[in-house]
């Protein structure tokens, strides 16, 4: 009785041994690449008159990464009309985000919000398959010279039927910030 | 305390004579607790009289008592716990029934000495939830059901996630102990609930001193064990089916649970037993709106048997448990301005009408268990237990993701572990001296499933930790002392990538001490006293280490540190049970615990990226403390008609820095009021009861989670007062038994938020809510 029950022990024991010591090592990873990465927005700035275009950009090559973004920023004419266009893209990957917005255009929209003092107004100039904007194209009309910041924000899923959302307030749109850029626009 | 549990007086007076000497007959029957079978050959000894009498074979006696006085029983059988308790005697004979709670289950016909209860630390504060409580908690969370203990709190995210405190700690400083295995999930993160089917625990053990002698470093803050009924010879077929149905997420629970025996011969047995668990749940509901995407669904498996044959007892065990929960739709934020936005907005962002749809974001788990078990019963000079187990376990969170990517889990891990234990638990020498000695061996290898399409929270690891123990204890009639020591080291392997997509190679290894001392003394019979002083350390955890990234509920980058070394912990822990008499009952815990290189997140500069700026906290260690008291009381107004008192008080402070700890519970004091009849309208027994949990205000929240934010303040919920009521009846069949039970919860309907819930930011809790249990054993 003895000896059987110490051969089913030993037994177990070379069992566990044989498990613990076969799988012993750390699983290489494989390299992901963060797929929803946007390290870049584009806007550009075109004279509806004529005229050359004015860019700002932002560019952050680590997305959530402790290395800050980087800004271009840029000098609007006064008393001008815009025709703005915003372009999105992971320049690590070289994807186009911007078609990726387009194509799901009923779960995304861009807003803008502008310092006081700084004399600019802004109109969507696009509409998604319901017929809200989206913001990919837009008219600025500047006033006066003056400066102040420009801040552009594009919500995944915002909700564009809640109060003043059309109208590009974006305090009832609820969903997730994907962008969040601070311009400094200087208006001469 | 305990016995009190177990001792329910069910008595109903018949007059009798007065005689002239005055003399009463005193009688009633002792039945098992759970079973309710007689209980024969039992003792009942008074000790006023220093006379006893013993129960025939169906447990019932008789005794003649003095009139006019009070006195104490004690009630023993071999096979049961001991129990005492008071009565009182006019001039009127006495009937009564008593409760015994069963030892081990053993049936007399086959000796076998090895479904031992897990045994606790002797001076070790614990608290149990045993079958009569847990009846009543079926259909709640694991957590959930521990925190009705005092002591014990329970962390959420949402309705759907909960998991166990325990005097502040949690996660990686808790040692969840399933069927005598170790738990290894993902048990770092806070919103990571135990992946553990309460409907297979028959009892519930939480151990609240420090108790990493016997459960190893990461039962620094206490240990919460789950034990299944014991599997033990039976000609009959058991069996036991239990149906749930609440209205607050509209959804059901069931569970069915069947065991025999194959009894090969007067020495040798074959047993099993089959239990399976499944639950809906649509959204949840607040009490003013819809939860939007809180519903959840559970599938659980679980398969036992064993072989006993003498001495030897081999088992083999199996069990599936997987989930899937919808984690509200409001609470999911891309930067700080989505935060102040939904904290405002009620009800939340998202909010639709009632669907059991379960959208992203969402968690699904499956983890796995196979154990086997070989015990081995040597009366001359001890027994041994060997156990093996493999897990595994999976976890997939899904994220609202752009461009069609809502398919692809975010997070995907897979976390294999193996677990192996011997166990020597020698017979007493020098007559008091117990004690057992142990071996530990923890192998883990968690990997990140590729293909999220998102850069993994924590890496892909091995970790290799083995632990030595020894624990002593002598005990005498009235006190008892023990010590106990640990050993365990840990070597952790990672593979990572580095910032510059290099694949680099950090290796950790930690020692590790732990030792404990303490003892336990009955001063007389109404004021007992146990204490005990621990030691102990645990190694950072991965999370700690290595963890990177966006919080998306909290709107925050977490951040490890690879240099942190182990955590020590010093704890003092006190226990006073008085019982003033048969009426007031009163039990006081008290702790105080010290750690050295307390793990906690320190906010750092806020990070600016192309989604705004991000408020950043990185791991670091400081000296901390943890204090407090938790009380409970009970005094019996008239015949078991009783108010019973809760309440815990806790503090956290972060030395170094002059701050309260985050997260820590606030204040909580729970009065309950509670009717019991027996024998009445039919049913055996119908228990009533109302209780009123008032949590305070947490006042001492630190301004770090406060002023983490440059915009504005974060609010700290309000104080709230909640009422529950529930009404449990049980009725005896003929060889079977039928529970009914029925409960509110929140009967007012309270709209509040509470401290311990990480998406308060976000939605109240929930609302009231109809329950209704059924449970049929056979």
């Amino acid at each position: 009785m003895k000896t059987q029950t110490l051969s089913i022990l030993r037994s177990m024991l070379l069992l566990v041994a044989v498990l613990l010591f076969s799988r012993c090592n750390t699983e290489d990873p494989e390299p992901e690449n963060e797929e929803e990465l946007i390290t870049t927005l584009e806007m550009t700035f075109t004279p509806v008159a004529g005229g050359s275009d004015v860019v700002f950009s932002v560019f952050d090559e680590d997305g959530d990464g402790p290395i800050e973004p980087v800004y271009t920023n840029g000098t609007l004419a006064a008393d001008t009309d815009y025709n703005v266009s915003i372009e999105v893209r992971n320049d690590e990957e070289n994807e186009d985000i911007t078609a990726e917005i387009i194509e799901e255009d009923e779960e995304h929209q861009f807003f803008f919000q502008k310092s006081n003092g700084l004399n600019i107004e802004f109109a969507y100039d696009d509409a998604d398959g319901n017929g809200d904007p989206i913001g990919l194209a837009t008219i600025f009309s500047t006033g006066g010279a003056s400066d102040g910041q420009l801040v552009v924000i594009l919500r995944h899923e915002p909700d564009k039927s809640a109060a003043g959302v059309t109208n590009g307030d974006p305090s009832n749109a609820g969903g997730e910030t994907d962008i969040q850029a601070t311009f400094d626009v200087v208006i001469e | 305390m305990k016995l009190l549990l177990y001792i329910y007086l069910v008595a109903f007076s018949t007059v009798g004579f007065a005689q002239e000497n005055c003399m009463v007959s005193f009688s009633g029957q002792v039945l098992s607790e759970v079973e309710h079978v007689p209980v024969p050959f039992a003792s009942i000894y008074i000790s006023e009289l220093n006379e006893g009498v013993q129960t025939n074979e169906e447990g019932f006696f008789t005794i003649q008592l003095p009139c006019h006085d009070k006195y104490e029983l004690i009630i023993s059988q071999v096979e049961y716990q001991k129990a005492s308790t008071y009565i009182s005697v006019e001039i009127e004979d006495l009937k009564q029934t008593f409760y015994l709670e069963s030892k081990n289950n053993i049936l007399s016909a086959v000796s076998v000495h090895s479904h031992k209860r897990e045994e606790v630390l002797l001076s070790n504060v614990e608290s149990v939830l045993s079958a009569r409580e847990l009846k009543k908690l079926k259909g709640k969370s694991l957590s959930e059901s521990v925190s009705t203990l005092p002591g014990v709190y329970n962390i959420k995210t949402g309705p759907g996630i909960n998991k166990p405190m325990i005097h502040g700690l949690y996660g990686s400083r808790i040692q969840v102990v399933n069927n005598e295995v170790s738990q290894m999930g993902q048990q770092w993160g806070v919103d990571h609930a135990p992946e553990i089917d309460p409907f297979v625990a028959s009892r519930i053990t939480v151990v609240k001193g420090a108790s990493s002698v016997k459960y190893g470093p990461r039962a620094i803050g206490g240990a919460l064990l789950l034990e299944p009924e014991p599997l033990v010879p039976d000609s009959v077929l058991h069996g036991s089916l239990d149906l749930v149905g609440f209205t607050n997420g509209r959804g059901g629970i069931g569970s069915a649970m069947l065991s025999g025996s194959f009894l090969l011969n007067e020495e040798e047995s074959i047993n099993w037993r089959l239990q399976s668990s499944a639950k809906k749940s649509g959204d949840q509901h607040a009490a003013n709106y819809n939860l939007t995407n809180t519903g959840s669904e559970e599938l659980n498996f679980s398969a036992a048997a064993n072989y006993i044959k003498n001495d030897l007892q081999a088992d083999l065990f199996y069990s599936r448990f997987s989930t899937e929960i919808g984690i509200l739709r409001g609470a999911h934020i891309g930067n700080v301005d989505n935060f102040f936005e939904a904290l405002d907005k009620r009800p939340p962002f998202f909010t639709e009408d009632f669907s059991y749809e379960i959208n992203n974001p969402k968690q699904n788990v499956v983890h796995q268990l196979l154990k086997a078990k070989i015990h081995l019963d040597r009366s001359d000079y001890g027994d041994f237990d060997f156990i093996y187990a493999f897990q595994q376990n999976a976890r997939q969170e899904f994220d609202i993701r752009r461009g069609g990517r809502s398919d692809k889990a975010s997070v995907d891990l897979q976390l294999d572990s193996h677990v192996a234990k011997l166990l020597f638990h020698h017979e007493p020498i020098w007559e008091n001296l117990s004690g057992e000695i142990g071996l530990d061996y923890e192998y883990q290898n968690n990997k990140n499933v590729p293909g999220t399409g998102t850069t993994p929270l924590i890496p892909n690891y091995s970790s290799f930790q083995t632990g030595a123990f020894l624990n002593e204890s002598w005990a005498k009639e009235n006190w008892n002392m023990e010590a106990g020591l640990r050993f365990d080291a840990i070597a952790i392997d990672v593979l990572k990538f580095n910032t510059e997509d290099e694949l680099i190679n950090p290796q950790h290894k930690y020692n590790m001490f732990s030792g404990i001392i303490g003892g336990g003394f009955d001063i007389n019979r109404s004021i007992k006293y146990k204490s005990n002083l621990s030691w102990s350390q645990r190694a950072p955890s991965i999370n700690e280490l290595y963890s990177q990234g966006l919080h998306h509920s909290v709107a925050a980058i977490e951040e490890g540190d690879d240099r942190l070394s182990p955590e020590t912990s010093i704890k003092w822990l006190h226990s006073v049970q008085l019982s003033f008499n048969e009426k007031l009952r009163l039990n006081i815990d008290a702790y105080a615990s010290r750690i050295q290189n307390y793990i906690y997140l320190q906010p750092e500069e806020p990070r600016l990226t192309i989604r705004g700026a991000f408020p950043v906290y990185q791991y670091k260690q400081t000296l901390a403390d943890i204090y407090g008291t938790d009380i409970i009381g009970s005094y019996e107004f008239f015949h078991h008609f009783t108010l019973n008192t809760k309440a815990s008080i806790i503090r956290g402070n972060d030395i170094s820095n002059e701050l309260p700890l985050i997260f820590m519970p606030a204040d909580r004091w729970e009065n309950t009021l509670n009717w019991r009849l027996s024998n009445k309208l039919g049913f055996k027994e119908i228990d009533l009861s109302l209780s009123g949990l008032k949590v305070f205000e947490q006042f001492r929240a630190p301004v770090t989670e406060t002023e983490a934010y440059e915009q504005a303040t974060v609010p700290v919920p309000e104080g709230y007062f909640i009422t529950n009521f529930s009404l449990d009846t049980t009725r005896k069949l003929e060889n079977a038994q039928l529970n009914i039970g029925f409960s509110i919860y929140n009967l007012m309907n309270t709209d509040y938020t509470d401290y311990l819930n990480r998406l308060r930011f976000y939605a109240a809790e929930t609302g009231r809510n109809f329950e209704l249990r059924i449970n049929y054993i056979f």
